[in-house]
C-alpha cells in the first residue's frame, strides 16, 4: 500500500495496532484457555480426589487441546469440554465463563458441588449444556441463559438446585432438550415455557413442584418426550390439551397427586409409545378413544381409583408390550382379544373385580413373561399355551376361583421362575416335570385341591420356596427332595403325605422351615437333623411320629420354633436343649415323654401347656417321677421297677397336676 | 439426556411399585438391608418392587401379611439398625444376634408394640439401652449381652409384666441393677461382666445412680 498522508499513516498505525491487538488477543486468548482450563482443575478436583492427570502446564501454548476430554478450533480455542464418570467431587469454579468458544459442556456423573457460576452467562456459543447426576445447589441462574442463544441441550438432571423454575429458559429458541428432572426445583411451571416451540423433550419429573399442570404445554408441538411425574405433586388433573403434542412419544405423569379423569383427547396421540399415569388418583372409565394409541407399547394404568371395564376397542392396540391395570376398581372380562396380541409380554390386572376366566389362547403369541391376576373374581382353567414361546417368568393367579389342574405344558416351560396359584380351586396331580425346571424358585400352591403323589424325580436346583400347604396331597415325601439344594422353605402342612421322613431332607444345608404338620407321617425324627443348622422353625406337629428327640437337636442353634405336638414320640426331653438359647417355643403337648421337664435355661420361660397331654412327664421338682421301664428305648437307666401299686398311684398323681395346669 | 430415562425399560417399569401399597413393612425392612453389610447374600431375596415382604428369606409374616419374625440371626452381617424398624407394629421375633452389627439402639424400636423377643446379643452395638424399651409390654425375652453398650438399665424396664429373661451381661453398664417387678427373678449373672454396674439397688435413702448416663 502507498503511504501518503498524514491521515493515511494515522489509519495505517490504527490498522497495524488493531492486528497487534488481534493477535495478542489471539495468542493470550488461547494460552489463556490453557490458564483457564488448569484454574478449572484445581477447582474441579477436590482434595484426595483424582482425575484430568493429563491436565499438566505446558510452555506451548495449544498444548490444552491434546487435554483429554477437550476440543480445541484452529485458533486453539477450547470449543468442547467433556469430563464425565470421574470421582472429582469438586466445583466449577467462574474461570469458566472465559470459556467463551465453548459449544458442549459436557461434565456428568463426577460428583461435583456447589452452584452454577453466574459467569456462565459469558458462553454465548454454547449448544450443549449438561450437568446432570452431580449435586449442584442453589437456584438455577436463570440469567447465564440470556445470551445463550444457540442452545439445544440444557441438562441439569438429578442434582440438587431449589428453587423456582428459571423463566429465561423461555427465551432459547433452539433449545430442543431441557431436563430439570430430579431435582429439588419448588412452585409452579411457567407459563413461558409454552414458547419453547423448538422443544423436543421436557423433563421436569422428580422435583416439588405445585400447582396445576398447565394447558398452555399443549402448544409445544414439537414434544417427543414429557416427564411430569414421581414426587411432583400437581392439583388438578390431567388438561385435556395434552392431546394435541400430535408428535408425543412418552408421557410419564406417575405418582404426581393427579385426579380427575383421563381425557379422551389422549387418543388423539398416535406415535406414543408410552403412557404411565400410575399411582395417582384418577377416576372414571378408561376412556375407549384411547384405542387411537395405535403406536402404544407399554400402559401403566395402576393404582388409580378407575371404574368400568378394558375397553373393547383397545384391540386396536396391536404394538403393546406392557399392561398394567392392577390395584384399580376395574370389572368385566378380560377381553379375548388380549391373547391376540402379538407383542404382549407383561399383563398385570391384580387387585380388581374383574370376572370371568382367562382367554383361551393367553400365550400363543409367544412372548408371554410376566402374567398376575390376582386377587380378581377370575375362574375357569388355567390356559394350556401360557408358556408356549418358553418366556413366561412369573404366573402369578392368588386369589381366584380358578379350577382343573396345572397344565402339563407348564413342566416344559423352563423359563418358569414363579408360580403362585394359592387360594383357587384348583385340583389334579401338580406336573411332576415342574420340579425339574432349571429357573424355578418359588412354587406356591397353598389352599387348593391339589392331589396325587410328589414326583420320584426332582433336580431343580434353584427352587427355594416349596409352599404346597393345605391340600389332598398323598404318598411319601419323595427322597428325591435332597436334589432341591436351594430349599430353604418347605410347607407340606395339612395334607394327606404318608410315609416315613426321608433321612435325606436334611441334607439341604440352607433349609430354613419346615412344616409339615397335619399329615399322616410315620417313623422317627431322623437324627440327620442336627446337621442341618440353618434350621429356625420346625413343626412335625399332628403326625403319627413315633421315637424320641434326636439327641444332637441342640446343635440346632438358631432354632427358634420346635413343634412335634400331638404324635406318638417318646423318651426324654435331651438335658442339652436347656442352652438352645434360641429356642422360643417348644410345643410337645400330647406324646409320650417320659421323665422329668428340664428346669434350667431355657425351660425356665416354657410355657407349661406346651408339655401337656404327656401322662408320664413330670414336672421338674416335687412328686417322685415313676421309674421309667421301656423295653426298646435305651434312653432309660434300666433300674428296676417300684412297686406296681405306688407306681399306678404316682402315675395318677402326676396326670392329675399336669392337666390341672 | 434420554439416557437415564430410557433405563427405565418396561421390565424395569413393571418393577415400579411404589410405597403407598402398603408395602411400608417392606420399606422399613428393606432401609434395613440398605444400612447392613451383607458378605453372604442372606438378603438376596429382599426385593422391595414386590408387593409386601412376605415371601422374602427370614421373613415371616402371619395371614395378614403383616410382618411377625425376622430371623437373621448368625449371619454375618455387619452395619447399623435403622430406626424405621419400629415401623413394624406386628413384629414379634427380632433376632439379629450373633452377627457384627455397630451404632446403636434406635429409640424408635420402643414402638413394636407386639415384640416378644428382641435378641440382638453377640454384637458390637454400642450406646445406651433407650428407655422406650419400655414400651414394649408384651416382651418376654430381651438379651443385650456381649455388645458394647453403655449407660444405666432403665427403670422403665421393671414395668414390663411379661419379661422372663433379661441378659446384658458383657456390655459396659454402669447404674444399678433394678430388682422389683420381673427383676425379681433375674439371674444375677445376667448382669455380669459390667465393670461399672454396681449390684442390685437397694431401696432407700442411698442414691447409686451417680456417674451414670
Amino acid at each position: 500500500m502507498r503511504i501518503g498522508t498524514k491521515r493515511e499513516m494515522g489509519g495505517f498505525y490504527i490498522y497495524l495496532n488493531l492486528l497487534l491487538y488481534i493477535s495478542l488477543i489471539l495468542s493470550s486468548a488461547s494460552s489463556n484457555d490453557l490458564q483457564v482450563l488448569l484454574k478449572l482443575k484445581s477447582s474441579l478436583i477436590r482434595p484426595k480426589a483424582s482425575g484430568l492427570e493429563d491436565w499438566e502446564f505446558s510452555s506451548s501454548p495449544s498444548a490444552h487441546c491434546q487435554f483429554s476430554g477437550v476440543i480445541c478450533d484452529e485458533d486453539f480455542r477450547v470449543v468442547a469440554l467433556n469430563v464425565s464418570f470421574a470421582p472429582l467431587f469438586g466445583a466449577i469454579s467462574p474461570e469458566i465463563g472465559l470459556l467463551n468458544k465453548l459449544a458442549n459442556l459436557t461434565i456428568v456423573s463426577v460428583n461435583l458441588t456447589g452452584r452454577i457460576p453466574t459467569e456462565m452467562w459469558n458462553l454465548t456459543s454454547l449448544k450443549i449444556f449438561n450437568i446432570s447426576n452431580n449435586a449442584f445447589s442453589g437456584s438455577f441462574p436463570g440469567e447465564i441463559l440470556t445470551g445463550m442463544a444457540q442452545l439445544e441441550i440444557l441438562d441439569a438432571y438429578n442434582n440438587n438446585l431449589t428453587g423456582l423454575l428459571p423463566t429465561e429458559v423461555a427465551n432459547l429458541k433452539n433449545l430442543k432438550h431441557l431436563s430439570f428432572g430430579g431435582n429439588y426445583f419448588t412452585g409452579e411451571i411457567p407459563e413461558k415455557y409454552s414458547d419453547i416451540q423448538s422443544l423436543e423433550y421436557l423433563g421436569l419429573n422428580a422435583n416439588g413442584l405445585t400447582g396445576k399442570i398447565p394447558g398452555f404445554l399443549g402448544r409445544l408441538k414439537n414434544l417427543k418426550r414429557l416427564f411430569l411425574g414421581y414426587f411432583n405433586a400437581f392439583h388438578g388433573g390431567i388438561p385435556p390439551e395434552l392431546g394435541s403434542l400430535t408428535q408425543l412419544e412418552i408421557l410419564d405423569m406417575a405418582s404426581c397427586n393427579l385426579t380427575g379423569e383421563i381425557p379422551e383427547s389422549l387418543g388423539n396421540l398416535k406415535y406414543l409409545q408410552q403412557l404411565f399415569l400410575q399411582q395417582n388418583y384418577l377416576t372414571g372409565r378408561i376412556p375407549s378413544q384411547l384405542s387411537g394409541l395405535v403406536s402404544l407399547k407399554t400402559l401403566d394404568l395402576s393404582i388409580n381409583e378407575l371404574t368400568g371395564e378394558i375397553p373393547e376397542r383397545f384391540s386396536a392396540l396391536q404394538n403393546i408390550t406392557l399392561i398394567n391395570l392392577f390395584l384399580n376398581k376395574l370389572h368385566g372380562s378380560i377381553p379375548s382379544y388380549v391373547s391376540d396380541f402379538p407383542h404382549l409380554e407383561v399383563l398385570q390386572l391384580w387387585r380388581n373385580s374383574f370376572t370371568g376366566g382367562l382367554p383361551e389362547n393367553l400365550g400363543r403369541n409367544g412372548k408371554l413373561c410376566r402374567l398376575d391376576v390376582s386377587s380378581n373374581h377370575l375362574t375357569g382353567l388355567i390356559p394350556l399355551d401360557l408358556c408356549k414361546g418358553g418366556a413366561l417368568e412369573d404366573l402369578i393367579l392368588m386369589g381366584n376361583f380358578f379350577f382343573g389342574p396345572l397344565p402339563e405344558e407348564l413342566g416344559n416351560c423352563k423359563s418358569l421362575f414363579k408360580i403362585r396359584v394359592t387360594k383357587n380351586q384348583l385340583n389334579g396331580t401338580i406336573p411332576p416335570e415342574i420340579f425339574n425346571l432349571p429357573s424355578l424358585s418359588l412354587v406356591e400352591l397353598d389352599s387348593n385341591f391339589f392331589s396325587g403323589e410328589l414326583p420320584p424325580e426332582m433336580s431343580a436346583a434353584s427352587i427355594d420356596q416349596l409352599k404346597f400347604s393345605n391340600n389332598r396331597i398323598s404318598g411319601e415325601i419323595p427322597r428325591a427332595i435332597r436334589n432341591l439344594r436351594s430349599l430353604q422353605v418347605l410347607e407340606l402342612e395339612r395334607n394327606k403325605l404318608s410315609g416315613e421322613f426321608p433321612v435325606e431332607i436334611f441334607d439341604i444345608k440352607v433349609l430354613s422351615k419346615i412344616n409339615i404338620s397335619d399329615n399322616n407321617i410315620t417313623g422317627e425324627i431322623p437324627p440327620s437333623i442336627s446337621r442341618c443348622t440353618s434350621l429356625t422353625s420346625i413343626d412335625f406337629s399332628k403326625n403319627s411320629l413315633s421315637g424320641e428327640i434326636p439327641k444332637g437337636i441342640h446343635k440346632l442353634e438358631s432354632l427358634s420354633n420346635l413343634n412335634l405336638s400331638r404324635n406318638q414320640l417318646r423318651g426324654e426331653i435331651p438335658a442339652e436343649m436347656e442352652n438352645m438359647t434360641s429356642l422360643s417355643t417348644l410345643d410337645i403337648s400330647y406324646n409320650n415323654f417320659t421323665g422329668r421337664i428340664p428346669n434350667a435355661g431355657q425351660f425356665l420361660f416354657f410355657d407349661d401347656s406346651w408339655f401337656n397331654g404327656n401322662p408320664n412327664l413330670c414336672p421338674p421338682s416335687g412328686v417322685h417321677c415313676p421309674a421309667l421301664v421301656n423295653q426298646s428305648s435305651g434312653s432309660s437307666h434300666g433300674h428296676a421297677p417300684t412297686f406296681t401299686a405306688s407306681k399306678l398311684m404316682v402315675t395318677i398323681i402326676t396326670s392329675i397336676m399336669l392337666n390341672g395346669n | 439426556m434420554a439416557a437415564p430415562i430410557w433405563a427405565w425399560a418396561f421390565c424395569v417399569a413393571i418393577t415400579l411399585l411404589p410405597s403407598v401399597l402398603g408395602n411400608s413393612e417392606g420399606d422399613a425392612l428393606y432401609t434395613l438391608r440398605r444400612s447392613l453389610t451383607d458378605p453372604d447374600n442372606v438378603l438376596q431375596s429382599w426385593d422391595p418392587t414386590l408387593v409386601n415382604p412376605c415371601t422374602w428369606f427370614h421373613i415371616t409374616c402371619n395371614q395378614d401379611n403383616r410382618v411377625t419374625r425376622v430371623d437373621l440371626g448368625n449371619s454375618n452381617l455387619s452395619g447399623h439398625l435403622v430406626p424405621v424398624l419400629g415401623k413394624l407394629e406386628h413384629l414379634q421375633y427380632l433376632e439379629l444376634y450373633k452377627n457384627n452389627i455397630q451404632g446403636t439402639i434406635p429409640t424408635e424400636l420402643g414402638n413394636l408394640k407386639s415384640l416378644i423377643s428382641l435378641d440382638l446379643y453377640n454384637n458390637n452395638i454400642s450406646g445406651t439401652i433407650p428407655p422406650s424399651l419400655g414400651k414394649l409390654k408384651s416382651l418376654v425375652f430381651l438379651r443385650l449381652n456381649d455388645n458394647r453398650l453403655t449407660g444405666p438399665i432403665p427403670r422403665e424396664l421393671v414395668g414390663i409384666s411379661s419379661l422372663k429373661v433379661v441378659d446384658v451381661s458383657n456390655n459396659d453398664l454402669c447404674g444399678t441393677i433394678p430388682t422389683s417387678g420381673p427383676f425379681e427373678h433375674i439371674p444375677l449373672n445376667n448382669f455380669e461382666k459390667n465393670s461399672r454396674l454396681e449390684g442390685p439397688e437397694l431401696l432407700g435413702l442411698a442414691s447409686y445412680d451417680t456417674n451414670c448416663s
